[in-house]
């Protein structure tokens, strides 16, 4: 990178030095002065509203405000001035004049900004005696989200919230109503906010004005502790921090503040699902099923009753199959890996999640993949069937601030619009897995134009040809359509320069679980003496089963049963199981049948390492101290040294975890080198359907909010749900099909009815259905999420 | 055809295309289309001619900011969101005159290279509005605007109303409000010459800035230069109005005489009246006293006199107005108008609205008048914009010179008892 030009200056008689366009604050703050700032955000674009941070410049009439001005040669400035502090001291009697100072009963005291700025840089008095003023919904009146609080009477004005609406979230659903001071944030579309970041408004308010509504009243955060932890809720892998009161237990979930470009911002889903772990369903305590008996035992006492099962499992060990989901991380995954193939010495393991397409990504891109830094610094951002929004809502939030605050211009492709297509320059529609298709035609076009193009395509095409760095990222649905497509995208970044590549699984820490753990087909590193012919997806294990071939089971993660598709045929299988040992954080029908389930630490509680989508390292430190039972990883930790293994401690497996890391990232560099392969990039084409042609494309996907049926489980994100089935406007006149009709969707043998909700936003041939809006038994036919099912749709259903 | 034309004002008000081209108009396109754009730009700075929204910024320097490239398209826009208390003077040209902005808005955009215009007028001038429409459309016909004007230009005007904010009368809130944005002041810079309207270079000028132009390039820089002194030339339009007996807008030569003005062609004050005080620029400039209006009406002189010339809209205020009242009304204003962006402006002016509602219900403390004067200290110069050092001057001014106005509240006398 260019060195970019320093400049001298001299803030309050410290001479100090920065590049060009570093604003005064921040020049300020490197050198250990404090600005007070207000409106100024270190992810927001500057704004100059409040005044709070005017500074003096020497020779300069006015004071200027530190937020907005870059720092220049030979400048120099005070911050500490007569004039300053007078300046200072006027905006904050200005600020507290109309401000109802309710400290006592606001959930922000204790993390207030205005408080503490007030107290620092006030005059500690005021002179206003008139009368305050009192907008209607002082305590909430106007209901913009059940999940968020609002008052009002204490906003100070500072737009962080609207802006980051706009420029974060992408949403423009709050803004300020009237004028002077009459000026009041709240929304011209009088309906429910549903934006998938919300909450990050309530994040950066410095004030009680908009705060987490599900914590209201309940705790103050003198009481309350933040441990540092990651979501595990999509492969975002944002780091949170974990709030705990006095007696341990979860009290709330926020972003770190931090500098860094990952910190700051949660979505919705992990902001506000903390509370999906602390009811009813939480799995508690063991249960032991043996011939005779059933019994239970806390699995922190007593190791023995799992030591039992294992042993019986490492007696059998061909016939047992070791089964993980993504929601673990990678310390747990790789002794789940380690323990499967060297104690239980058994051949299969395998992950729940579809992975061929993920394999064939990490050898040729772990390690290379687009990074946040790259999104923000793109001129073109290519969108390739990725809804990022409801998948993978904070890899949106980069490609929102890259095109809100940056400029990038984007483009989005697939068969749904998605949030991200309303800030795009345009959309093309392509059906539902034939993402691959459309790579190898826009690398057609590069060399030369097709006349039969969409203008929207020859869009895409003209962009990419005059991008100077461009990301291309596909979602979960190419992610599907296996290593053909990983080819067909390696090879379109291989002819652009400067390109960058990203793949975005939808699941917790998929890549880590996978890189770890393996797959029956696919030993990690460490392993190469190990057979690498087991079983390696869901369904030959069940298959193996139903043979006979397969007699007891390992099951690993968190909300099994969830990933287990076709669930009346799995459980007529492990009836026939000799064990089914599951570790899980949920009771289900799947612990109910297990021959032996532990309760472990859920998605807030656990230790250990995550490699977000975007290559990220990510440490949870598991320090909740209400968990339930011990960390997994410990407790793996323990069972393979009673098993007979070497005793290893947590702290040399987090360095091996690295290590193999890094092995993955220097392979992914060798397999780049051979340019070959991507060229290979399948001729075979149409790897999709024709939607409409041969029945109606059902996508399936999580609805905003949810995280498959995760969400669900608590109550604040439960009051959003929404079924109905997404139908092209187009499609739904031409079956006379008016929007909210009831309809059957007929998939297979099952049948489900939902109401149909037209829109422009889907493809024609293709509708959407929310797979967590359905109950776990019309959901257990639905194949995942990946690839999309044909179904039918007959119009009239009952209700 | 008959005289060139020569003023800012149509004698007969009458707007149409018909009555424009009898009194000489778009005669300008000929002297126009002869020049390069450069000549245009030149011949604009060196008539030294100032722009008439109140700043007082030299015309063709704004317009030689415009990069002659530029990826985006550049626009020429006219503030015509005249919402200054007293002034009144863009409305007569705009009502009674509107071709002779178009004019000058074409020959802007041939200057800097712009293809289209905007008209930002005033919410509440709608027969402004129905008549610059009009004019649009007529021109338009008859090929003063359009694709091919005079055969080598293209340009075109869009006239948007707004919905009634002073604060969209400061050119970036226009600009924000042009694009369907909440009107609040940008940050600058960038400033709109740079990224304006749709981040196109932008020129916003005032609609008697534009009417000047054709004037200019019609009677030459001779006939311009020949109105004022130096650094303030050219025929300008005044808006008068408070306590004279002819009120009104009267179109005069830079640096006539301010008394003058005031007693002779405005028809001085009613009988038996005496001067108070004049605000020499609209409602945000400072208050000039009876003793300091003894001098040419232009730019620089009034700037000496510790005001500004702002938008020329002249406020007479004789004895029969108390000072306190005065100071109030315009608060109200100002208040009523603060856009609520920065704090000092929308908390302070706020504050001192309810100051002057106790003063004026005898609820006032003497505590109040250094308070006011501390709070103004507190506003002026701390703000995002222009708007709340606007509203000061009026509430300092008023105590500086009137402080006794000011005590009698305090003491309970209602100011009427002075009538
Ligand atoms: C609060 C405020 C209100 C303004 N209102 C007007 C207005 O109504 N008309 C106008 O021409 N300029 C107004 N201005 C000045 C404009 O910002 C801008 O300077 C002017 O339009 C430039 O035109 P000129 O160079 O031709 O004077 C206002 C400025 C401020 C700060
Ligand atoms: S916003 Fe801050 S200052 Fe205002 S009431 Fe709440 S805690 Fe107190
Ligand atoms: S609600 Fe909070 S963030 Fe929004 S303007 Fe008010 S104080 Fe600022
Ligand atoms: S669900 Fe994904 S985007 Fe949301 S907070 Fe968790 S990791 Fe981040
Ligand atoms: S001074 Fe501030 S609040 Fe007042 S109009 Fe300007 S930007 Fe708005
Ligand atoms: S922090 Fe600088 S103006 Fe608000």
């Amino acid at each position: 990178m260019a060195d970019i030009a320093k400049v001298r200056l001299t803030i309050d008689g410290i001479s100090t030095e920065a590049e060009k366009g570093v604003l005064l604050v921040e020049a300020a703050r490197r050198i250990g002065i404090k600005i007070p700032v207000f409106c100024s955000h270190s992810k927001l674009l500057p704004l100059g509203a409040c005044r709070i941070c005017l500074v003096e410049i020497e020779k300069a009439p006015k004071l200027v405000t530190a937020c907005t001005t870059p720092v220049g040669e030979g400048m120099v400035v005070f911050t500490r001035s007569a004039r300053v502090v007078k300046a200072r001291q006027g905006i904050v009697e200005f600020l507290l004049a109309n401000h109802p100072l309710d400290c006592p009963i606001c959930d922000q005291g204790g993390e207030c900004e205005l408080q503490d700025v007030c107290f620092e840089f006030g005059r500690g008095k005021s002179r206003f005696e008139d009368i305050k003023r009192n907008f209607d919904n002082k305590y909430g009146r106007i209901k913009l989200s059940p999940v968020l609080s609002w008052v009002n009477n204490r906003c100070i004005h500072c737009e962080r919230c609207t802006r980051v609406c706009h420029q974060v979230v992408g949403e423009d659903h709050i803004g300020m109503l009237n004028r002077g001071d009459k000026a009041m944030i709240s929304t011209f579309q009088f309906t429910q906010m549903t934006c998938e970041l919300c909450g990050n408004c309530a994040e950066v308010c410095p004030t009680g004005t908009i705060t987490n509504g599900t914590v209201k009243y309940k705790d103050r955060v003198w009481n309350l502790t933040p441990n540092p932890s990651v979501c595990l809720l999509c492969s975002s892998s944002c780091a949170t921090r974990v709030w705990t009161d006095l007696k341990g237990k979860v009290t709330r979930v926020t972003a770190p503040k931090d500098e860094q470009d990952c910190c700051d911002f949660l979505c919705a889903k992990g902001r506000f699902s903390f509370d999906a772990d602390q009811g009813e369903q939480r799995l508690r305590e063991g249960t032991k099923i043996t011939s005779e008996v059933a019994e239970t035992f806390q699995q922190s006492e007593s190791l023995q009753p799992t030591v039992q099962a294992f042993k019986a499992l490492a007696k059998d060990s061909g016939s047992t199959a070791v089964i993980y989901n993504s929601r673990i991380a990678n310390e747990e995954a790789y002794l789940v890996g380690r323990i499967a193939r060297t104690v239980l010495k058994t051949p299969h393991v395998v992950p729940l999640e579809n992975h061929e397409g993920l394999t064939s990504y990490l050898d040729r891109f772990s390690g290379r993949q687009s990074t946040s830094k790259d999104i923000l610094s793109a001129d073109l951002i290519l969108l390739v069937d990725a809804p990022l929004a409801r998948e993978t809502p904070m890899i949106g939030y980069f490609v929102t601030r890259a095109v809100r605050q940056k400029g990038a211009a984007l483009y989005t492709v697939g068969p749904e619009k998605t949030r991200h297509s309303s800030m795009g320059l345009a959309h093309h529609w392509n059906a539902p897995g034939a993402s691959k298709d459309f790579v190898l035609s826009l690398i057609e076009a590069l060399q030369s134009r097709k006349s039969d193009a969409s203008a929207e395509f020859n869009k895409i095409v003209d962009a990419v040809q005059g991008s100077r760095q461009m990301v291309i990222i596909a979602g979960s649905r190419p992610l599907a359509e296996g290593p053909a497509f990983i080819r067909a995208i390696e090879s379109l970044s291989s002819k652009v320069a400067n390109s960058k590549v990203l793949m975005v699984p939808e699941g917790g820490n998929t890549l880590g679980a996978m890189l770890m753990a393996g797959s029956g087909m696919r030993v990690p590193g460490w392993g190469s003496n190990v057979s690498q012919n087991g079983c390696s997806v869901q369904e030959d294990v069940l298959g193996a089963i139903e043979k006979g071939s397969i007699k007891n089971v390992l099951l690993i993660g968190e909300d099994l049963q969830e990933g287990l598709i076709n669930w009346p045929r799995w459980k007529t299988a492990f009836a026939k199981l000799a064990n089914l040992v599951v570790f899980d954080a949920f009771r289900s029908e799947l612990t109910s049948l297990a021959t032996l389930a532990v309760p472990v630490r859920s998605f807030h509680e656990f230790e250990g390492s995550v490699l977000s989508a975007l290559g990220e390292w990510k440490i949870a430190r598991g320090s909740i101290p209400g968990a339930v039972g011990q960390s997994m990883s410990r407790l793996l930790l323990k069972l393979e040294s009673e098993l007979g293994g070497a005793e290893q401690s947590f702290a040399s497996v987090t360095s091996e975890v690295k290590k193999l890391y890094q092995w993955h990232v220097s392979r992914a560099t060798e397999a780049v080198e051979d340019k070959k392969s991507a060229d290979s990039a399948g001729k075979d084409k149409s790897t999709g359907g024709n939607p409409g042609k041969d029945g109606v494309f059902l996508l399936i996907g999580n609805d905003l909010y949810h995280s498959g049926a995760m969400t669900l489980r608590g109550a604040h994100l439960g009051q959003f749900l929404n079924r109905s089935l997404l139908m092209n406007s187009a499609d739904a006149e031409k079956m006379k099909i008016s929007n909210d009709a009831r309809v059957q969707l007929k998939i297979g043998s099952d049948k489900v009815s939902v109401a149909v909700r037209t829109t422009d936003d889907i493809m024609s041939g293709c509708c959407f259905l929310a797979l967590n809006s359905l109950s776990p038994d019309e959901r257990r036919w639905f194949g995942g999420i990946g690839k999309p099912l044909t179904a039918v749709i007959i119009s009239g259903g009952a209700a | 055809m008959s005289e060139p034309m020569k003023t800012l004002l149509a004698p007969d008000r009458n707007p149409s295309l018909e009555k424009y081209l009898a009194r000489g108009g778009y005669a300008s396109y000929q002297e126009l289309f002869k020049k390069s754009p450069k000549e245009v730009v030149d011949m604009v700075s060196t008539s030294g001619l100032r722009g008439r929204g109140g700043a007082g910024f030299p015309t063709g320097r704004k317009w030689s900011f415009i990069p002659e490239k530029s990826q985006r398209p550049k626009y020429v826009v006219c503030n015509a969101d005249e919402g200054e208390p007293g002034t009144f003077k863009d409305r007569e040209i705009l009502e009674g005159n509107p071709h002779l902005l178009i004019e000058g808005m074409v020959a802007c955009g041939y200057a800097i290279g712009s293809n289209q215009g905007y008209i930002y007028i005033r919410g509440e001038f709608y027969a402004g509005y129905l008549r610059c429409v009009e004019a649009v459309k007529e021109a338009r016909a008859k090929g003063y605007l359009g694709q091919s004007i005079n055969g080598k230009f293209a340009f075109d005007i869009i006239v948007h109303r707004g919905a009634g904010a002073y604060i969209c009368g400061e050119e970036t809130a226009l600009l924000d409000s042009l694009e369907g944005e909440r009107g609040q002041p940008r940050l600058k810079p960038p400033f709109p010459a740079v990224e304006g309207l749709f981040r196109g270079p932008t020129v916003v000028n005032n609609v008697e800035t534009f009417a000047s132009v054709p004037l200019l390039l019609i009677n030459g820089l001779d006939w311009y230069k020949s109105f004022g002194s130096p650094n303030n030339y050219g025929p300008k339009l005044f808006a008068i109005s408070g306590n004279v007996t002819k009120p009104g807008v009267y179109e005069l030569p830079m640096g006539i005489s301010f008394k003058d003005f005031i007693y002779k062609t405005a028809g001085g004050l009613p009988k038996g009246r005496t001067l108070k005080a004049v605000i020499p620029g609209g409602s945000s400039t400072s208050l000039l006293l009876p003793k300091q209006i003894d001098i040419p009406l232009d730019y620089d002189s009034i700037a000496k006199a510790g005001s500004s010339l702002g938008s020329a809209a002249i406020i007479v205020i004789d004895d029969s107005n108390c000072m306190v009242m005065t100071a109030k009304i315009l608060t109200e204003f100002y208040h009523h108008e603060s856009c609520g962006k920065c704090t000092p402006c929308r908390e302070g002016l706020s504050w001192i609205e309810q100051i002057y509602h106790r003063l004026e219900s005898g609820q006032g403390k003497a505590s109040d008048i250094p308070l006011l004067l501390d709070l103004c200290d507190q506003i002026v110069g701390n703000t995002f914009c222009p708007l709340a050092d606007g509203a000061v001057p009026i509430i300092h001014d008023t105590i500086i010179h009137f402080r006794s106005e000011y005590e009698a509240h305090i003491a309970g006398k209602c100011c009427e008892q002075k009538h």
